[in-house]
């Protein structure tokens, strides 16, 4: 079920409506409504798969309890690394089985081996990614003696298969979202009025700019061989833009969902396009899962208390990490890996902490060594992102040396739109954002008459891309 | 909670007021503002409007008939009006106006596999949707009994949003703006420059007919019966096409097969759509049908 879709548009005041007035205010209750919707939303799209979702929370539940009654450090560890195994388990078999077995057979082909292609269709059950690092990071908090294992399984149900942030986070930590499903809640009319502004503006991303930007992404990204480098580089800034209005979009949705319900998940994008180097970037981007990885590989590591040689090898091995994380191909590596590499230069040069402010904070303008460092981590993005949509490496590289020809005259697109329709678009979102930079969203703070809100409900009205719905980008991951 | 429930109430009727004002905005836009579907342009002509013929059917007429090169071959003056994906369904809605309107006393259709498409093609259909409101249009969208062209008709602003790529905002402003739709120069005719692919001429093209009328052109061979109207069909030429449409002669009146008529793949633009050389070549082949 799409948070863009009339499925979504029924079933959520359905699930509204009982759980505030259905539930006669028990938690008992309210929890269980919450798991028999969360697994509705997710059988929509395929039962089969909730048996994969409800082994990872049988198998983290069950862990965590025997973790917390273990006496030796040796046995808690020994569970631990179970629950390890579990879920990456599945996660490796479903995600990365023919990524693996195919470049094995690659590989040993090049030294004169023949193996029979191994690989198996697999279809990738929807958001496995998400909930198997949110249960992993309650087994780890537990062993670490961070949060006491709950004992409530239906609670626990609730906090694995939450539908707002299932399929595509925000990937939560048990230490803030399980607590809530423990703690009473009563119907808060600020939250739901702060949600439905959320999720209008969610859907303003979504519709309006992530799909807009598709249509061009797709057709120059797909195409790209018939098009001039000026078209080209609007292609990836048109992906670039994509990518965020869709993921960010979600965000937005599934934060202000859950605000319905009076639950508070964390904050996923911070404006990340007006970050002035790379680290700043990745403290504004897809914020839980570089601080799941921050918390949950880079310090185990050693963080940054530890050598610098061990801190750039820390560096590579989050990013690597991440891009792997992010899909089976070597094009998530290879974006990986140029992240790392853009960030190298701030970490020897100890400048990757240099801006934790927001931007132009006591002004309407950014400093112009603001500006331009935010065009250049928007430009060194925006690079890095075109290996993330190709194919292969060798596709983004042939897109580059394109773009690098610098035949810069205008060209027609071969599509029913105007020629480059998204910038008008990007512009208005840009501008919206800057001036809600202080904000957790532009839609943050009520207006007169709520005239914003319906401002923005217009807008996607009349430019929403109703004839071209995109499902959301992550849902692949 | 009262006032939250009031203010998203009042959200909702408002929203719904701006989808009614803008539903009637962009309506009356197809109706008063210069043409952008080859449904706006059928609509908009009159009984002043006269041709000596009118083509209609798919993109397979709307690429592969030019009406200058017809004129200067036969002397006949004439409009193409197919339409990309067009199907018998909106043919019969063209061929309906172009009666009522008393454009022509000649329609010459294009047929071919479409011929087993009882139902319509929601790419060509979104023309005719800003006009579901005339009665006479709404019935033959009713009679097809899906609840979602109700849906269409009734929810305001429904149809711009949902088919926003063809008659969205977009093509609002090009209205608005006097951008009138490219082909009206060329009489309706969409040119192609492409050549089919070398790599795809040794593939064939499958064609299979389904035994039984069409029940949309039966209705309109019925109109055209009634109101004393001369009708000619044919099938463009597709290239290593598996059978012909002869089938199609025990149907049709007046049926001419072009389906095989044309065997160098340098002038196709792809196995269904010739490219320019092929249509300065059809039209040769075609032009005594226009000259009877």
């Amino acid at each position: 079920m799409l948070f863009n879709s009339f499925d979504f548009a029924i079933f959520l005041p359905i699930v509204f409506l009982l759980y505030w007035y259905g539930t006669k205010g028990k938690v008992s209750y309210q929890n269980i409504l919450i798991v028999a919707a969360s697994y509705i939303f997710y059988g929509w799209w395929d039962w089969r798969f909730l048996s994969l979702m409800l082994i990872s929370t049988c198998v983290d539940y069950f862990i965590a309890l025997a973790i917390a009654k273990q006496e030796s450090q040796k046995s808690k560890k020994s569970l631990l690394l179970l629950s390890i195994l579990v879920n990456i388990g599945m996660l490796g078999f479903f995600k990365y089985f023919n990524f693996f077995t195919d470049n094995f057979i690659e590989a040993f082909s090049f030294f004169g081996y023949q193996f029979e292609p191994l690989s198996i269709s697999i279809v990738l059950p929807v958001g496995i990614s998400f909930y198997t690092f949110q249960t992993l990071s309650y087994t780890i908090d537990v062993y670490r003696g961070k949060l006491p294992p709950t004992k409530n399984f239906i609670a626990f149900a609730a906090f694995v298969s939450f539908f707002p942030q299932l399929v595509a986070g925000p990937i939560e930590r048990a230490t803030n979202l399980l607590p809530q499903f423990l703690a009473k809640r009563k119907i808060n009319p600020e939250q739901v009025a702060l949600g439905l502004r959320q999720i209008v503006w969610g859907l303003f991303k979504k519709i309006v700019v992530a799909d807009n930007c598709a249509r061009y992404a797709n057709e120059i990204f797909n195409n790209y061989e018939n098009y001039n480098s000026l078209t080209l580089g609007l292609g990836a800034i048109a992906f670039a833009f994509q990518i965020y209005g869709d993921f960010s979009g979600y965000s937005d949705i599934a934060i202000g969902t859950s605000r319905l319900f009076n639950f508070q998940l964390m904050r996923n994008f911070n404006y990340p396009y007006f970050s002035r180097d790379i680290a700043e970037f990745w403290r504004r981007w897809h914020i839980s899962l570089s601080t799941w990885f921050r918390d949950y590989v880079y310090i185990p590591l050693g963080g940054s208390k530890v050598s610098k040689a061990k801190v750039i090898r820390n560096i590579f091995i989050i990013f690597l990490v991440s891009g792997f994380w992010h899909g089976a191909n070597w094009t998530f590596i290879f974006w990986g890996l140029l992240n790392a590499l853009f960030f190298l230069p701030l970490i020897i040069s100890n400048r990757n902490r240099k801006h934790l402010d927001i931007i132009a904070e006591n002004g309407v303008f950014p400093k112009v060594k603001h500006f331009i460092g935010m065009l250049l981590t928007f430009s060194l993005t925006t690079f890095a992102w075109i290996f993330f949509r190709a194919n292969t490496i060798s596709e983004a590289i042939h897109y580059i040396q394109k773009i690098l020809h610098f035949d810069l005259s205008i060209e027609r697109i071969n599509m029913n739109r105007f020629p480059f329709e998204f910038i008008p678009i990007v512009l208005l979102l840009i501008v919206l954002e800057w001036y809600a930079r202080k904000q957790e969203f532009p839609l943050y703070k009520k207006s007169k008459y709520h005239v914003k809100t319906f401002a923005i409900c217009v807008l996607i009205l009349l430019l929403g891309s109703f004839s071209n719905i995109e499902d959301f980008i992550y849902f692949q991951f | 909670m009262k006032k939250v429930s009031l203010n998203i109430l009042y959200l909702i009727l408002s929203l719904l007021l701006v989808a009614f004002i803008l539903e009637n905005i962009f309506t009356q836009a197809h109706y008063n503002f210069t043409p952008r579907t080859p449904v706006d342009w059928v609509m908009k002509l009159d009984s002043s409007d006269t041709y000596d013929y009118v083509i209609l059917g798919s993109s397979r007429s709307l690429n592969n008939l030019d009406p200058i090169q017809i004129e200067q071959l036969t002397g006949k003056r004439g409009i193409n009006l197919g339409v990309n994906s067009g199907q018998p369904f909106d043919t019969k809605l063209f061929a309906q106006q172009l009666i009522k309107k008393r454009i022509t006393k000649s329609i010459f259709i294009q047929v071919d596999d479409g011929w087993n498409n009882w139902d319509l093609s929601h790419k060509s259909i979104s023309g005719w949707l800003p006009y579901t409101k005339e009665q006479n249009i709404w019935e033959e969208f009713e009679e097809l009994g899906n609840q979602e062209y109700y849906y269409l008709k009734n929810i305001p602003f429904y149809k711009y949003a949902k088919f926003d790529s063809e008659i969205g905002v977009r093509d609002f402003v090009k209205g608005l703006t006097g951008q009138q739709l490219r082909s009206i120069k060329n009489f309706g005719h969409v040119p192609s420059y492409a050549v089919l692919k070398k790599e795809k001429r040794s593939l064939g093209y499958d064609v299979s007919l389904i035994d039984k009328a069409n029940p949309h052109i039966t209705e309109i061979l019925n109109l055209c019966r009634d109101n004393d109207i001369d009708i000619i069909f044919f099938t463009s030429p597709i290239f290593n096409a598996s059978h012909d449409h002869s089938l199609l002669n025990k149907y049709l009146p007046n049926y001419f097969d072009f389906t095989h008529s044309i065997k160098n793949p340098d002038l196709f633009a792809d196995h269904r759509h010739l490219n320019a050389d092929g249509v300065a070549y059809f039209g040769e082949q075609i032009c005594h049908i226009f000259e009877k």
